[in-house]
């Protein structure tokens, strides 16, 4: 059946289609090629990935902290069970990218640096393969952290560093080397991943959250709900419908965890929310916990416990926990750390 | 609620009068905006829809008006009404352009690139009927480009 689609439909269609599909369909024709490039086509196109069910794709870190696999939601045929499938191939070990030992994803792009060696960090989209080296900052400084941010308004991107004290930034696209950002002051004195909401880089800092506003590139502290200095090594920071909440892991064997709310309004109040944990897990002490956000309003945790590991899903909205298995790990391997991304065109400019 | 129920007449390019609730029908756009602009007269025509195209968008109207009508119900009303032959589906993403109406129109495009995701350049210009307006070489160069995504 051949029915002519006016180019309007066109557009919509293929806003719906996966990246992969998009990159082969360039060259159907030369309206296709201008398509994929346009910006309000890659706009839209990521605003949808974000909004299907099922859609949210991961990168997985493994045990030893240097391998990452790329991962994505499938259901079985029989019986629909979803699980989590790391392709045979997969291409950020192909590349190299893999050996990185730290990453950070915002919408649709990621960050890779490597704390302990002088090589460039890299901005990726995992989605395109598109890949590129940011430049070393003042010759031989090799920064220990570094955070990804994306600005809704201007649409950009901008990449904080850090070395001790110092800061940097650099703003993709546009930026040939880091300019040095006197604005901001903390220390970070160990590594937990930043969250990047509405334009603003959230980071955990000693007691307290630094908030860095990537438009004015200027930044902010936010008091924590207990003053207390300890390092919050199990605290860990998440985006749910928009809002920042830490997610407090101390009580897991007590069979719940902390769910912290901020509130933005002027008063910025803490909210506590507790989250029950199923018997059959809080029995356990788990070694080690990340967690990220799917777009599915679910929080994805990888667990580790003595056994191995585990991924574990929790409703926000339905209250509720589910197991997801993960196939195609290396044998005698498991993950031991979770981030999730959009899938989107966005290029590295 | 208003205390009277407002009818009116839609009219399919193949001459068919379908009576329906004005609460319903102004779920398209392209309708409410004639409504509103009160330049309905006793009967709307339709001239890019045809009648079993317009059963199928009165049926979804239908279905996602009734009251009390749970998200699941919804859900599973939904994942059936696309099961449908491509030419029905064309046909009712043309409709849901016309009449205006972004729900049926995105569910309709979504479904139609679930079917199409995982096709070749060439099955998609078939599909649609599309010329190739590159010469071999240029395709060949955007080929490489992006040969993982042909794998």
């Amino acid at each position: 059946m051949n029915l002519w689609i006016p180019e309007e439909i066109m557009f919509e269609i293929f806003s719906w289609l996966p990246v992969k599909s998009l990159l082969r369909f360039k060259c159907n024709t030369k309206f296709c090629t201008s398509l994929i490039l346009e910006s309000d086509f890659v706009n839209i196109h990521t605003c949808r990935s974000m909004s299907r069910s099922g859609r949210t794709k991961f990168i997985l870190r493994e045990k030893w902290e240097s391998i990452f696999f790329t991962a994505e939601q499938r259901e079985d045929e029989k019986d629909s069970t979803p699980f989590l499938q790391i392709p045979r191939y997969n291409y950020l070990y192909l590349h190299g990218l893999a050996y990185y030992s730290r990453l950070n994803c915002v919408n649709g792009l990621c960050c890779m640096w490597d704390s302990l060696s002088t090589r460039h960090a890299a901005i990726f989209n995992p989605s395109t393969r598109e890949v590129r080296f940011l430049p070393n900052i003042d010759g031989e400084l090799s920064p220990c952290n570094y955070s990804l941010g994306f600005e809704p308004e201007e649409k950009k991107f901008k990449v904080f560093s850090r070395y001790k004290e110092r800061h940097w930034v650099f703003t993709l696209g546009i930026d040939k080397s880091w300019r040095e950002n006197k604005n901001i002051s903390f220390a970070i004195p160990y590594f937990k991943p930043s969250v990047c909401i509405s334009g603003v880089i959230y980071q955990l800092i000693n007691g307290a959250i630094a908030a860095i506003d990537i438009k004015s590139e200027k930044c902010e502290t936010i008091a924590l709900w207990n003053s207390s200095h300890e390092l919050p090594n199990y605290y860990e920071l998440i985006e749910v419908k928009g809002k920042l909440e830490v997610i407090d892991y101390r009580k897991w064997v007590g069979g719940y965890l902390d769910l912290w709310i901020f509130d933005q309004t002027p008063q910025r109040k803490w909210e506590r929310h507790i989250i029950r944990l199923p018997s059959i897990w809080n029995a356990m002490k788990p070694g080690f916990v990340s967690s990220v956000m799917s777009h599915d309003g679910e929080i994805v945790f990888v667990v580790i416990f003595k056994s191995g590991g585990a991924c574990l899903c929790y409703d926000v909205t339905r209250k509720s926990w589910r197991e997801l298995k993960i196939m195609g790990l290396p044998k005698e391997n498991y993950i031991k750390g979770i981030y999730s991304y959009v899938e989107s065109l966005v290029s590295l400019g | 609620m208003s205390s009277s129920t407002k009818f009116l007449t839609l009219k399919t390019c193949d001459d068919k009068k379908f009576v329906l609730d004005e609460a319903i029908a102004v779920r398209s756009q392209t309708i409410k905006n004639m409504v509103e602009d009160d330049c309905v007269s006793n009967v709307i025509p339709l001239p890019n829809v045809n009648s079993k195209t317009m059963t199928k968008v009165i049926e979804y109207w239908k279905k996602h008006s009734e009251e009390g009508v749970s998200k699941d119900v919804l859900m599973d009303f939904d994942k059936a009404f696309v099961k449908v032959h491509h030419s029905i589906l064309h046909a009712l993403i043309l409709a849901a352009n016309f009449l205006n109406d972004k729900e049926i129109l995105d569910m309709m495009c979504q479904e139609v690139a679930d079917r199409i995701k995982g096709k070749t350049p060439e099955e998609i210009r078939k599909e649609f009927d599309i010329k190739n307006d590159f010469t071999p070489e240029e395709e060949e160069e955007i080929r490489k480009e992006n040969a993982w995504a042909f794998e």
